[in-house]
């Protein structure tokens, strides 16, 4: 066994240093793009192809992914997210949803996009599901992660958040919302994509002019000043998730004896509810929007997921469903 | 210059250990001037490095980027000989004694090696907590530095350096304003931004500056987010209620270690 302790050692040193070098490098992408060192600010917004807003949309639910993502297409997804997106959009006909963005990019540049390490990252996506693939697919959540840190640092967070929020907006025209119409905008951020979203929120809200409410699935937040902007957090997470509460502990804002901090005065005037999902992980067979895994009341993971989630639009008003439709529908 | 590579090296390492025999090396050699020079102006620039989102967020090209990198190292040299001087005049005034002016520098000098970490500062999250361990890290060669050629009087070197410091804070505040100025003038034509600037003020003013013509694509008229006059406006108001406040916040915590 004493040969193996030099081997662990120095694959700890490898797994640090790379982590080391990816938390380095992570701000660059924002700050080039502000300072305009990739093409940046000024030469992606437009002539922008847009539908007429359906006179049924009640409002606009827009999915972040978690860091696990990789482009927000159909290749990008996972099955579960893809299976999650039927759902949601067949308990929620009135709702438009958005999941063209991928929240780990400023300029919602997808991993195999144009950037230079596009052939590593497309490299590591394929082979996620070989052996071996999951550990270096680490590599891929690492460098998301990173981004979130970006998103929470009080540094980097204004261009950050800027950035995404921005590409929200346009995705959102794209998709035939009406600037100052205030039809409500939800984000929905999976994990460190809870995180963007709440970053995001004040210019999703300032461009166009948008109630914005954000849903946080299992998402790893921080004392993010985006929290004044919105109307009301939903944060959902499973008895069986350990994950989220490290933005409760990394995030000195988000300590409850660190008084008038943005998250504290939030929770305070009632604008935070935590929402318990029961028996349910943050990633693995037990996973929020897992098919196979069953409640103990025989539910599966995904459809509870989604009954919450509707939930929320009901009592919001978010959609056209009244809470008392929906209770009439479940006793049905 | 391979010689030369190897003794800044050398004096780096040693000095980031605190080893007692590399202070009394730089005590005797004066011709360790350019070597701790280099410490001092390769610190500076690094520590720029990791501080390098006011020049992202003022929008500076490449170029102008790696000469205030320069500029910063040559600053940041002269801010330590000014501390330097500080320590040097306390000594003389609370403990006379004959350790010359240049022995002084050269310790405060070779104080500049964490800094040579300083890109590390960049890092998000923990990159401010790096930063701080770094002062501190740097505080205690200056400190150590200064004990051995004091003949190991602690206290008496203590009270130097940490006078030095304070000195330092009063004059930048008081009489030492012009030079503050000069220096800020001098960063500015270079960088095209304040020392003093935080990325609130940029961020302001970029949010309330005129929209530049011809810098987005025209779209079609009627449309808020296609209009492109509305559409700097409604950019503006999301910089302005958004991300200045947030900036404002996080400067506080961000600003220039030295300045």
């Amino acid at each position: 066994m004493g040969w193996l302790l030099p081997q662990l050692v120095t694959l700890a040193g490898v797994a640090l240093t790379a982590a080391l070098i990816i938390a380095w490098c992570s701000p660059f992408e924002a700050l080039g793009w502000w300072a305009g060192w990739s093409g940046g600010l000024d030469d992606d917004v437009g002539a922008l192809p847009r539908v007429v807003q359906p006179s049924t949309t009640r409002s606009y639910l827009v999915y972040l992914t978690g860091i696990g993502g990789f482009a927000p297409n159909e290749e990008g997804y996972s099955r579960r997210e893809l299976s999650f997106f039927d759902g949601l959009s067949a308990q929620l006909p009135d709702v438009v949803l958005v999941h063209d963005v991928f929240p780990f990019s400023v300029s919602n540049n997808p991993l195999d996009g144009q950037r230079q390490l596009a052939g590593l990252w497309s490299w590591l996506h394929s082979r996620v599901r070989k052996p071996g693939g999951a550990l270096l697919y680490n590599l891929v959540m690492t460098r998301n992660m990173m981004q979130v840190a970006v998103s929470s640092d009080r540094r980097y967070g204004p261009i950050y958040n800027y950035g995404v929020g921005r590409e929200i907006a346009q995705s959102l025209v794209r998709h035939g919302y009406r600037p100052d119409s205030y039809t409500p905008v939800v984000l929905l951020g999976v994990s460190g994509g809870g995180q963007v979203a709440l970053g995001a929120a004040p210019t999703v809200r300032a461009l166009l002019g948008a109630p914005v409410t954000v849903i946080s699935l299992a998402g790893v937040l921080s004392d993010d000043p985006g929290i004044d902007t919105i109307e009301h957090l939903y944060h959902l997470q499973g008895s069986r998730d350990r994950v989220p509460l490290l933005g409760a502990l990394l995030f000195p804002g988000r300590w409850p004896w660190v008084g008038h901090s943005n998250w504290n005065r939030a929770q305070h005037d009632g604008r935070i509810t935590l929402i318990d999902t029961g028996p349910m992980t943050h990633m693995g067979e037990h996973e929020y929007l897992a098919r196979r895994a069953v409640l103990p009341n025989g539910q599966r993971h995904v459809d509870h997921t989604i009954e919450l989630i509707e939930k929320i639009f009901v009592e919001e008003g978010l959609c056209a469903r009244t809470q008392q439709s929906a209770v009439s529908s479940q006793q049905g | 210059m391979i010689e030369f590579t190897g003794d800044v090296f050398q004096g780096i390492g040693e000095a980031l250990r605190l080893n007692p025999r590399v202070f009394e090396i730089v005590a005797r050699a004066n011709n360790s001037n350019l070597v701790i020079l280099m410490i001092a102006i390769l610190g500076g620039a690094s520590l720029l490095i990791g501080q390098s989102v006011i020049l992202f967020v003022n929008r500076v090209s490449p170029t102008r980027f790696m000469i205030s990198l320069l500029v910063n190292g040559i600053l940041f040299a002269i801010n330590l000989v000014i501390w330097a001087i500080a320590i040097w005049l306390v000594g003389q005034v609370l403990f006379p004694n004959d350790i010359p002016l240049g022995t002084v520098m050269r310790m405060v000098g070779v104080g500049a090696a964490p800094y040579l970490f300083g890109f590390l500062v960049l890092i998000p999250y923990m990159g401010n907590f790096i930063g701080r361990m770094l002062s501190v890290w740097s505080f205690l060669i200056v400190l150590a530095g200064i004990t051995v050629i004091a003949g190991g009087a602690f206290t008496p070197a203590l009270v130097c350096v940490g006078l030095g410091w304070l000195l330092i804070v009063l004059m930048t505040a008081t009489i030492g304003r012009p030079v503050v100025a000069l220096r800020n003038r001098l960063f500015r034509a270079v960088a095209g931004t304040d020392l003093d600037a935080s990325v609130a003020d940029i961020l302001a003013d970029f949010a309330t500056q005129d929209a530049k013509p011809g810098t987005k694509t025209e779209g079609a008229r009627g449309d808020p987010l296609d209009s492109e006059p509305d559409l700097h406006r409604r950019d503006r108001a999301a910089l302005s209620l958004g991300g200045c406040r947030t900036a404002r916040e996080s400067w506080l915590v961000g600003g220039l270690v030295w300045r």
